[in-house]
């Protein structure tokens, strides 16, 4: 009687209790007395069903991040054992500089950071949307996320491994972290059958965090090289190579130089090299592949516009003759013509860029490839008898283990993508005689905020792409769009953006890009708003729609006082 | 005779009528089974992870002006928008993806004054 009570009493639990679970581990044996720093883990994803429960995803979508600072990225194998579908199709994205941050609280009711399934739909998916917190990935820049997008026409199997991630561990003895707890997380899942119209499973975490408890040799010879740039370079650090060099001097004099190492920074903006010996001098050169797809973002409208008002002098009154740079470096990497002077030439030049006509040489762009500055962040931007600019690519590696380098690129000025010196003796003075913020640190300030509204639409048969400018005093725009060349043919573009205002824009057919904007380089005069700009092209097939036909990759705006715009697209 | 005289006035007739002089019916495209959504209102991709192009169905509650936006899946920036005249039910459509770089995304239907009706996320391969 008990028996059958208690079993009518559970029988809802155990029918109604489909809840899935998503963990991760790691697989590899823990050598006697713990991991050592340098050693690789390999990190298991798999998705689990309850015994009782059925759950048949054939489309399963998750985030995971780790802790940079204390393991490296080393790669990644979908399905290692084989056993998806044939058919099955992965994806894999990968972000540095971002850490979820999980929602609790909703519609009044509080909800778990291991129930996966809400914290997608909720916490992440429609997180737009809801009332209160809406960013679900603030920037972190200790933090790096992948997502794992797979999907066949039949069931991925359960308790099964998803992937294999592979992690170098790293030394937290540069680091303020005390441990290696939670160095990496689940953050949800978004697990469907699509085919069966199943709606998304109910999934906690299983195993949600990975903890290391035991890890040898930190502090034990590694010494790290931290790649010193701007935010936005940082997070395209592996783009950036690196060569570490020793020169040594025989009892003749003669000098020989060997190669010790080089490679690429990994995401994090860090070399971690046992390759190095304490009081011993080495030589580091940084290069920006050429290859980079955003050499092309580095000298942008505002740039631009501090190279001129640098040339006129327009930095205390209309009739004074102080600069605008604040940085001596300024004066290096904003002079784009060789000609050993930041003048009129330069400013001519870089709008020459802008508008599509690529003759200068003497700047980074995607055809010139990158041009390279680096140097130890104690002399950086410090010109010297010894080192030019203060570029000193040359440390000795002391007890700590630790060499910052900073790097900037030629024709950013306003270290968009480059190092802002800190070392003392780095500023012009220009600053001081300056009443107001000079241009220079208006241009480096946080950007303000403009809504932009961008959209495309079919009219009469063709694609009509309109931007529609609200922000006022803008003096100069840029816009760099891509678009599909296999069903677009560019016609047309119309500039709306006032009289006296000189606009560019640059078709790279091969590329399927356009480059449009403006620039009144004196600052006098605003662009206008409603729609200055507008693209119109002719599709060749027939289409009903033009979503994702046209996209927008860069865009940027200054104004008069030199503050960057930033334009949140709505 | 009398009936090539008709076809010819006939003919003739017709090929003076302006073509906007024509309505056109649309045609209810059938949705596909794979593009089937139960709920009143939503959006759902044939495919979750798409090369070049994919069918999707937008499922909208009224006849109006909408906005179907492609964000970053992370930072959730625009990368791409367009406006469409939505009609009431289902509204078969394309997402084309070889001009946005390889990651991760999430799509968003809109009302024109960006109130949300759905999402969706995708990866382009």
């Amino acid at each position: 009687m008990i028996k059958k009570l208690l079993f009518t009493l559970l029988l809802p639990i155990a029918v109604f209790s489909q809840s899935g679970a998503l963990s991760h581990s790691y697989i590899d044996e823990m050598p006697t007395g713990g991991f050592t720093v340098g050693d690789t883990i390999t990190v298991k994803v798999e998705y689990i069903v309850p015994a009782g429960a059925t759950m048949t995803p054939d489309f399963i979508h998750y985030d995971i991040e780790w802790n940079n600072k204390l393991l490296q990225f080393v790669s990644k194998e979908f399905d290692p054992t084989t056993a998806f579908p044939t058919n099955t199709q992965n994806s894999w994205s990968e972000w540095t500089g971002y850490q979820f941050k999980p929602l609790t609280s909703y519609n009044g009711d509080t909800y778990e950071v291991s129930d996966l399934d809400f914290q997608f739909t909720k916490g992440w998916r429609d997180r737009t949307q809801i009332t209160g917190d809406t960013d679900s990935y603030p920037a972190a820049a200790d933090w790096s996320v992948a997502r794992q997008t797979s999907q066949a026409t039949s069931t991925l199997p359960d308790s099964t491994p998803l992937v294999y991630i592979k992690f170098k561990i790293k030394d937290r003895g540069v680091t303020n972290y005390a441990n290696y707890n939670n160095i990496t997380k689940l953050n949800y899942v978004r697990a469907e059958d699509i085919g069966d119209s199943s709606g998304i499973y109910d999934i906690n975490a299983g195993s949600q965090y990975i903890s290391l408890s035991s890890v040898n040799g930190v502090n034990a010879g590694t010494v790290t090289i931290n790649l010193k740039s701007s935010e936005t370079a940082l997070t395209k650090a592996t783009d950036y190579a690196y060569t570490i060099s020793q020169t040594t001097t025989d009892s003749d004099g003669n000098n020989t130089t060997n190669e010790i190492e080089t490679g690429n920074f990994d995401s994090n903006g860090q070399i971690l090299s046992t390759n190095l010996i304490i009081d011993e001098t080495y030589d580091i050169n940084i290069e920006v592949d050429n290859d980079a797809e955003w050499l092309d973002d580095v000298l942008t409208v505002t740039d631009v516009y501090l190279i001129f008002q640098e040339a006129i002098g327009a930095g205390n009154t209309p009739g004074g003759t102080a600069g605008v740079f604040e940085y001596q470096v300024q004066y290096e990497i904003g002079e784009i013509t060789n000609s050993g002077n930041v003048d009129f030439k330069d400013s001519y030049e870089g709008l020459s860029f802008l508008a599509g006509n690529d003759t200068g040489t003497w700047f980074t762009s995607k055809t010139n490839g990158a041009i390279d500055y680096e140097g130890v962040t104690s002399e950086f931007g410090v010109p010297s008898n010894d080192w030019y600019f203060g570029f000193k690519n040359q440390f000795t590696v002391n007890e700590d283990g630790v060499i910052n380098v900073g790097h900037a690129l030629k024709g950013d000025p306003d270290f968009s993508h480059s190092y802002t010196p800190t070392a003392t003796g780095a500023t012009t003075g220009n600053a001081a005689q300056v009443a107001r913020m000079s241009l220079t640190a208006k241009a480096m300030e946080a950007p303000v905020e403009a809504n932009l509204d961008i959209v495309s639409e079919l009219i009469e048969g063709k694609v009509h792409v309109s931007i529609n400018l609200e922000e006022e005093d803008v003096v100069g725009n840029q816009f760099d769009i891509t678009y599909d060349s296999t069903v677009l043919q560019l016609d047309d573009v119309i500039f709306d953006s006032g009289n006296e205002m000189t606009n560019f824009s640059k078709h790279e057919e091969s590329l399927a890009k356009i480059f449009i904007g403006s620039l009144d380089q004196t600052g006098g005069t605003s662009i206008k708003t409603g729609v200055p700009y507008k693209l119109i092209f002719t599709p060749t097939e027939t289409i009903s729609n033009t979503a994702g036909l046209v996209a927008f990759r860069f865009t940027e705006g200054v104004k008069k006082d030199g503050t960057k715009v930033k334009y949140i697209i709505r | 005779m009398k009936k090539f005289i008709l076809l010819s006035l006939f003919l003739a007739l017709t090929a003076c009528v302006d073509d906007s002089d024509f309505y056109i019916e649309p045609i209810d495209v059938e949705t596909p089974s794979n593009l089937f959504i139960q709920d009143l209102t939503g959006v759902k991709l044939a495919s979750y992870i798409i090369s070049e192009e994919v069918d999707i169905n937008i499922k909208l509650p009224e006849e109006d002006i909408y906005r179907v936006k492609i964000r970053h899946g992370l930072n959730d920036k625009i990368i791409s928008q367009e406006k469409i005249n939505g009609k009431k039910g289902d509204n078969i459509l394309k997402v084309y993806v070889r001009a946005l770089p390889k990651d991760a995304y999430k799509l968003e239907v809109t009302k024109e004054n960006h109130q949300s009706i759905g999402f969706s996320s995708f990866a382009k391969l």
